[in-house]
């Protein structure tokens, strides 16, 4: 009952907070706005501390069956993440307008609904509900964004139709929208659901070549939806393909090495545009193509201990995309640039700010000690276990990613460390960061390392879906 | 089966009429086909799934038709005789699919199911050979009115199609509401002259 509360509060106040822009009262609008997903978030973690057992079978969103505390940590993960941006925020957004706060706290909690659900009907409604929203939060600054809004939603609902066929198909074969309770399909029935299971909801993860929209959209949108987007959304979303492609069959080793194959392309494609890129926002944005492929290519090693860390880095990714996307937008808001040529020396103005962004590059990039890097490690570990052309295609991954962690490095070297004569006269220029700013960064700072370095809590949890969902 | 063919036909000629005219009369054309849908969902006698359709199912063409009001029409991307060509080949190509996979089809549904994988590539073409917004939404409202015509097949599924009708007629709004951003924006809603940001 209690996590039902967690995903309407925030829509709750979603309402009261439209209500106060309208009536001109912004100000007070701004904290109904924060106070929505922050008294969420502590609802959840003090249910969840007391009473684990009564918090996770007497809701009525969660179900048994091994997937609770899985979907209850991912669905965590999103809301603290969610809590963050909407802080976060407060110190980005100048000038807000009433459409940017209600939109933000709709897409949360139509996020965590997303992972809950364990019914396709509500699936599909929460996935619509943050496709819908997204939309309006990527044009939020019109120009150039209205552009990037309209590829948003043409490819996204070409997208959730394909889906929603799949849906559909999966609820006419097994007879049930239980997703806990979907029978084994017929291997031909499988083959055409997973399939457009795969390509509907893999666009809007952003694989590739149904990725057009991600670049643009998430250098358009303010860098707090940017954010949101690129990690938690997309991460929900993997998780809940990873739930529906193995409920549909969990043995098609075709479908699965297709879908490995696609996520190779996806991680060379977004690393090699990535090191191309001049202006930051899209740098980040073709690296969470590259993320988007490396969890995808779990999903296609299809094993056990693949999907463990398919899972584990659906988490680690919603924390470090998060953390250098809020790096990027506090580099953006301080110098109001964001071509990565245009700034430089920037390491001894704001050294929290580096400190964030290098703990975050070094974690995508799969350095150790940090997040990232275990995950990663899995991942590649699992490709060699299966065997067959697995080892090939986690061998190409690994070298697919190479250009990106050059990409991070020229970047940091460029924007923090590089003195610039003419870049130096304006450095007076740099702007003042506040506590909502930095703040922020610190917190996701500490988790990327903590996870890194003691991963076991998160780790057990997530085998025990990994063997529910292969049984 | 006599009934099936003369819907399913009605079907084929109101996603041709889509590709061939412009965004008004193709939003008049997708009024043609969920009436279509509304009389076959009829026949099958889901008529809690009939009447959402046809309430709902009204909403869409109508808020195109209001927001083209508004705005300059897109030219159709194609002429009328490679409109033509194309829907030629897309449903004979759909057919030749649908007879390839046909052991994946119900039984019961096979006449149906040729039909829905026509609409599938008939809507794909929308997608592909326009470059209008509106255009694009009518491709995606097609491919969800196959998932319509799916849970018609005798499954308790009311839940799963209201929230689908509903979602279709938000969908449109969405676009619409776009739409006439962009077109205040950039006078225009033709996806080639949109300002390109090289995605």
């Amino acid at each position: 009952m209690y996590l039902l509360y967690t995903i309407i509060i925030p829509i709750i106040a979603a309402a009261i907070c439209a209500v106060f822009f309208l009536l001109g009262r912004s100000r007070i609008a701004t904290y109904i706005a924060v106070s929505g997903p922050t008294l969420s978030l502590i609802l959840f973690t003090v249910s969840w501390y007391i009473d684990p057992g009564e918090f996770a079978s007497k809701n009525s969103i969660a179900h048994a069956c091994g997937l609770d505390t899985v979907a209850l940590l991912i669905a965590y993960v999103v809301l603290v993440v969610g809590t963050i941006i909407t802080w976060y925020s407060l110190g980005y957004i100048k000038g807000v307008r009433p459409t940017y706060y209600p939109l933000l706290l709709i897409i949360i909690s139509a996020t965590m609904g997303t992972v809950l659900s364990y019914n396709l009907a509500t699936f599909y409604l929460f996935f619509e509900i943050s496709t819908l929203a997204a939309t309006f939060l990527v044009a939020y600054r019109k120009g150039r964004a209205l552009e990037a809004a309209t590829k948003f939603i043409a490819l996204n609902s070409i997208g959730s139709s394909l889906a929603l066929l799949g849906l559909i198909l999966l609820f006419v074969n097994s007879g049930t929208l239980d997703i806990t309770a979907l029978g084994s399909l017929s291997k031909s029935s499988a083959y055409i659901i997973s399939l457009l299971l795969f390509v509907g909801i893999g666009t809007k993860i952003g694989i590739v070549p149904l990725h057009a929209w991600v670049p643009d959209s998430y250098s358009e949108a303010p860098t707090p939806v940017s954010s949101f987007l690129a990690s938690t959304v997309k991460g929900a979303t993997a998780f809940m393909l990873i739930r529906l492609i193995f409920a549909v069959n969990p043995t098609l080793d075709l479908v699965l090495f297709f879908i490995a194959v696609t996520a190779v392309i996806t991680v060379g494609v977004g690393a090699l545009m990535a090191y191309t890129q001049k202006d930051l926002k899209k740098l980040l944005a073709y690296s969470s193509i590259e993320q988007a492929g490396i969890i995808v290519f779990a999903i296609g090693i299809g094993s056990s201990a693949a999907v463990t860390a398919g899972i584990f880095h659906i988490i680690n990714n919603m924390l470090m995309k998060t953390l250098i996307f809020l790096c990027a937008g506090a580099i953006i808001i301080a110098t109001k640039e964001r071509h990565i040529d245009s700034v430089s020396g920037l390491a001894r103005k704001m050294p929290v700010v580096a400190a964030g962004f290098i703990i975050g590059a070094f974690a995508l990039s799969g350095i150790p000690p940090l997040n990232g890097f275990l995950s990663e490690y899995m991942i590649l570990q699992a490709s060699f276990q299966k065997g067959g052309y697995y080892p090939i295609l986690g061998t190409i991954m690994l070298v697919f990613t190479l250009p990106m962690f050059a990409a991070y490095v020229k970047v940091f070297q460029k924007i923090f460390f590089r003195v610039d004569e003419k870049q130096t006269e304006k450095e007076g220029e740099i702007g003042y960061l506040t506590t909502y700013i930095i703040i922020p960064i610190i917190i996701l700072s500490i988790l990327c390392i903590l996870l890194g370095v003691y991963p076991t809590p998160v780790l057990d949890q997530i085998n025990k879906i990994s063997l529910a969902l292969l049984r | 089966m006599d009934q099936i063919i003369i819907f399913g036909i009605f079907m084929i000629v109101f996603t041709s009429l889509i590709v061939i005219l412009n965004d008004r009369l193709s939003a008049l054309s997708f009024l043609g086909l969920n009436l279509t849908i509304v009389a076959l969902l009829y026949t099958e006698s889901d008529l809690i799934s009939a009447a959402i359709k046809a309430i709902l199912g009204f909403f869409p063409p109508a808020i195109i038709v209001v927001a083209t009001r508004r705005i300059k029409l897109a030219r159709p991307a194609v002429g009328k005789a490679v409109a033509f060509i194309g829907i030629a080949v897309t449903v004979a190509l759909s057919y030749a699919v649908a007879y390839a996979i046909r052991g994946v089809f119900p039984e019961d549904r096979l006449l149906e199911s040729y039909f829905l994988i026509i609409l599938f590539g008939m809507s794909i073409l929308i997608i592909v050979s326009q470059t209008s917004i509106f255009k694009f939404l009518l491709g995606v409202l097609v491919l969800e009115n196959i998932g319509t015509l799916i849970l018609s097949w005798g499954y308790n599924s009311t839940v799963l199609t209201l929230i689908e009708e509903v979602f279709v007629v938000l969908i449109a709004l969405t676009f619409a509401v776009i739409a006439l951003l962009d077109f205040k924006e950039y006078a225009t809603i033709d996806e080639k002259e949109l300002t390109r940001l090289r995605g």
